[in-house]
């Protein structure tokens, strides 16, 4: 999985390629805890990614809480895989997705 | 019970006592009367032929011409007259007279009536006067001849309107030269002597009547006492036995009902013999019914062992639902009782599918047991990982310590590794097996190298060979009870008509083909009764060609990205779509993480089947026992705050799969996804 962040003023885009499993949540667990300071406003492209396991929904739950502390996170570009993924998991109910 | 006889034994002696009582009184009354009247008319014969002989040796021949000629009464006329009636007044003679035969009648010359009145005529019953012609009756007129030939007649008696029954005596008187001069005849009269006949007679058949009505009565009241009745008795106490005695029979109770007959003939050994047949008979009944009671005792523990070697067997199909890459149907219909056919199949490990199928001989419970023996080495030795050969010489030592019943058990054993296709089989004197080669679609007889049957001699060698078997390909093993099942013409099933059965639907499930084979031997065999157990077992190896794969690998993260290049190159290549692709990935992410970080493995497999559009991924590991499907579906309806996780990985592939099973079996765990697009 490909990792592409960009910072503008409060706002940071990290935009995903390929996988996010088992094995990559963990890059992107990390690349968040060290980025997510005083950032009010996170948004994460899915354009690119494939799909995502429950791994890869735990990360994106532990921003989500941490987000709503801190400002909002908004997910673009979500494909039909994923979508169903976070239908099913109820987390289409808890994210905001575009 | 007492049912009415159309003869009566009384009728039927009564019918023949009177007819011999009819016969013999006839006889007798015949003899008697002929006895009787024979002296009778002796008697009286003898009497008027005397008088007659008298009368005419008194009497001038020449006289009686003289007086024929002349009828002149003379002094010598009334002196001869005189005479005559002295006689007859003397004698038990009613007429005295003396005739002259002449022309076809005679004139009469003396007789004695002459002075009882003034004349008349013979045929008036008068006195006859000297010169009366009279002609001849009866047996006088055929008498004509020898009265005018001056032979001597014989008496002759005969009933005359006048007189009633007479006697006639005669005998002629005649001259020197032999010429007749006159006869002398004397009438006796028969009426009493005929009377007393009659009273005789009648005396006599009374007597007889009387006599036969006394006997038949007497005969009949000792019949009625002395057989009849004790025979009525003994129809009624053997009639009446068994019906009245059901209960009392079957608890060994009853009592002899025969009545004590005492007549001291056959009869009584008659009721005797009833008596000892009942006796007999009670005494039968009650071992009978206690030799029953412990033979359905027999029956129903026999059924319980017939149920617990029946339950030996593996008989949940689908035996691995879980495993994609092979189908597998055994079957057993066993014979009345409990016999020595079983088959087996169990994993030896996660790749070598083991398959046996054998039969002991003899039937019975020995056989039985002697298969639980069988069955229970077999299978520790297979699961030791011993190849076919091995695991046989081996059994076969094991079987023949202490085989004192010489039994034996004649084994098809094949090891079957599941990732390969490879089959090693080793035969000890067991049927051949029947093979299904998928690309010539067709069932043939394996004509294998057979070793000696187990359990037969120390230290067997045993042979072992492999076969390569392709997806699509199938083993078919049975034993004897198929080939040797007897129709009543005792004609054999035998192998070819059992390849023709399998060859109806050779592409067909081993459930189809087991089926197909057994209703077969069944429309073969018709009415005659099933004398062996039938016992078959199949494997077909599935899957199109090449599309079943498996992946060993690591229980670690690091294997994860194996796993999913694995996956996904070969659902790639047969063209599944992406989507489910990914759906398959996420599973195997979420399946695979699982056991790379919980199980505790040590070794791991992903298996994975297409099947037209239908994909079957099944998981392995021997980590601890997990059951995924097990575990609760997450609430994921919380607020964001109060989510957690845990669980959800496991709710997202239920959700993304068709199916998926779980089973824990020989040390591991054994996942089955399955999903169709």
């Amino acid at each position: 999985m490909d990792i592409n962040k960009s910072v503008e003023g409060k706002t940071l885009t990290i935009a995903l390629t390929g996988r996010l499993d088992t094995t990559t949540a963990p890059q992107l667990e990390a690349e968040l805890r060290d980025s997510l300071a005083g950032i009010n406003s996170l948004v994460l492209d899915f354009k690119a990614l494939e799909y995502l396991s429950s791994a890869g929904l735990r990360v994106i739950l532990t921003a989500q809480k941490t987000m709503n502390r801190q400002g909002t996170m908004v997910i673009r570009n979500v494909n039909e895989t994923i979508m169903e993924v976070f239908e099913v998991t109820g987390f289409s109910d808890i994210l905001t997705i575009e | 019970m007492k049912s009415k006889v159309r003869f009566s034994l009384g009728k039927k002696l009564t019918a023949m006592i009177v007819i011999l009582s009819v016969a013999l009184s006839l006889v007798s009354i015949a003899v008697s009367y002929r006895i009787f009247s024979t002296t009778m008319n002796n008697y009286y014969t003898q009497l008027g032929t005397n008088l007659v002989r008298t009368l005419a040796s008194q009497l001038d021949p020449t006289d009686l011409d003289r007086y024929f000629e002349t009828q002149e009464m003379d002094d010598s006329y009334y002196q001869t007259q005189n005479f005559i009636r002295d006689m007859v007044e003397n004698n038990n003679v009613e007429y005295l007279y003396v005739v002259r035969p002449n022309g076809d009648g005679v004139t009469f010359l003396f007789d004695s009536d002459m002075d009882l009145d003034a004349g008349g005529t013979y045929s008036d019953g008068g006195y006859c006067a000297l010169g009366t012609f009279t002609g001849l009756g009866g047996e006088f007129a055929a008498n004509l001849d020898n009265l005018l030939a001056g032979r001597p007649v014989d008496p002759i008696i005969q009933h005359d309107p006048s007189y009633g029954w007479l006697m006639t005596a005669m005998t002629p008187v005649l001259h020197e030269d032999g010429t007749m001069a006159g006869y002398v005849m004397a009438d006796i009269s028969m009426n009493d002597v005929m009377n007393t006949q009659q009273t005789f007679l009648l005396a006599l058949g009374t007597l007889l009547v009387a006599l036969t009505v006394i006997f038949i009565a007497l005969f009949l009241t000792i019949l009625r006492r002395k057989v009849i009745k004790p025979i009525d008795q003994l129809t009624q106490a053997t009639g009446a036995f068994i019906q009245n005695n059901q209960d009392e029979l079957a608890t060994g109770t009853a009592l002899v009902n025969v009545p004590d007959i005492k007549t001291g003939d056959e009869v009584e050994l008659l009721a005797n013999s009833f008596r000892k047949m009942e006796e007999d008979m009670i005494s039968y009944i009650r071992s009978f019914m206690e030799i029953t009671a412990e033979k359905e005792r027999i029956g129903a523990e026999l059924n319980v062992a017939t149920q617990i070697q029946a339950d030996m067997l593996p008989r949940i199909f689908p035996a691995f639902p879980e495993r994609a890459e092979f189908d597998i149907y055994a079957s057993m219909t066993p014979a009345k009782e409990v016999g020595g056919d079983f088959y087996d199949f169990f994993l030896v490990d996660e790749d070598h599918l083991a398959l046996v199928i054998a039969d002991v001989s003899g039937k019975g419970v020995p056989a039985a047991l002697f298969m639980v023996i069988t069955k229970t080495l077999l299978k520790n030795s297979a699961q030791t990982g011993l190849s076919p050969k091995d695991v046989l010489q081996k059994v076969n030592n094991q079987l023949c310590e202490n085989n004192e019943a010489e039994m034996f058990v004649t084994v098809w054993l094949g090891i079957y590794e599941i990732s390969t296709g490879k089959l090693i089989a080793a035969n000890a004197g067991h049927e051949y097996p029947a093979i299904y080669r998928a690309e010539d679609n067709t069932f043939t007889l394996l004509k294998d190298k057979h070793g000696f049957v187990l359990a037969g001699m120390e230290n067997s060698r045993y042979r072992e060979y492999e076969l390569q078997l392709n997806p699509g390909d199938t083993i078919f093993v049975y034993t004897d009870g198929v080939a040797e099942a007897t129709n009543i013409n005792e004609v054999l099933y035998g192998t070819d008509r059992m390849l023709d059965a399998l060859n109806r639907n050779p592409g067909g499930s081993p459930t189809q083909l087991l089926q197909l084979v057994g209703e077969d031997i069944t429309a073969f065999v018709n009415e005659a009764p099933q004398f062996d157990d039938i016992t078959m077992l199949a494997l077909k190896v599935r899957g199109e060609s090449g599309t079943s794969q498996k992946l060993q690998v690591e229980p670690t993260l690091e294997s994860q990205p194996l796993v999913c290049d694995f996956l996904e190159a070969l659902l790639s290549r047969y063209q599944v779509p992406e989507k489910v692709i990914f759906q398959v990935n996420v599973a195997a992410d979420e399946i695979f993480s699982n056991i790379a970080q919980y199980s505790g493995a040590t070794t791991a497999s992903v298996g994975c089947e297409i099947i037209g559009n239908r994909i079957i991924i099944r998981f392995l590991d021997d980590g601890i026992p997990y059951d995924p499907t097990d575990h609760p579906d997450p609430d994921v309806t919380l607020p964001v705050q109060d989510r957690s996780i845990g669980g959800l990985g496991i709710y997202m592939v239920k959700n993304s799969m068709d199916r998926m099973t779980y089973e824990h079996a020989n040390g591991f765990n054994s996942l089955t996804l399955e999903k169709t697009w």
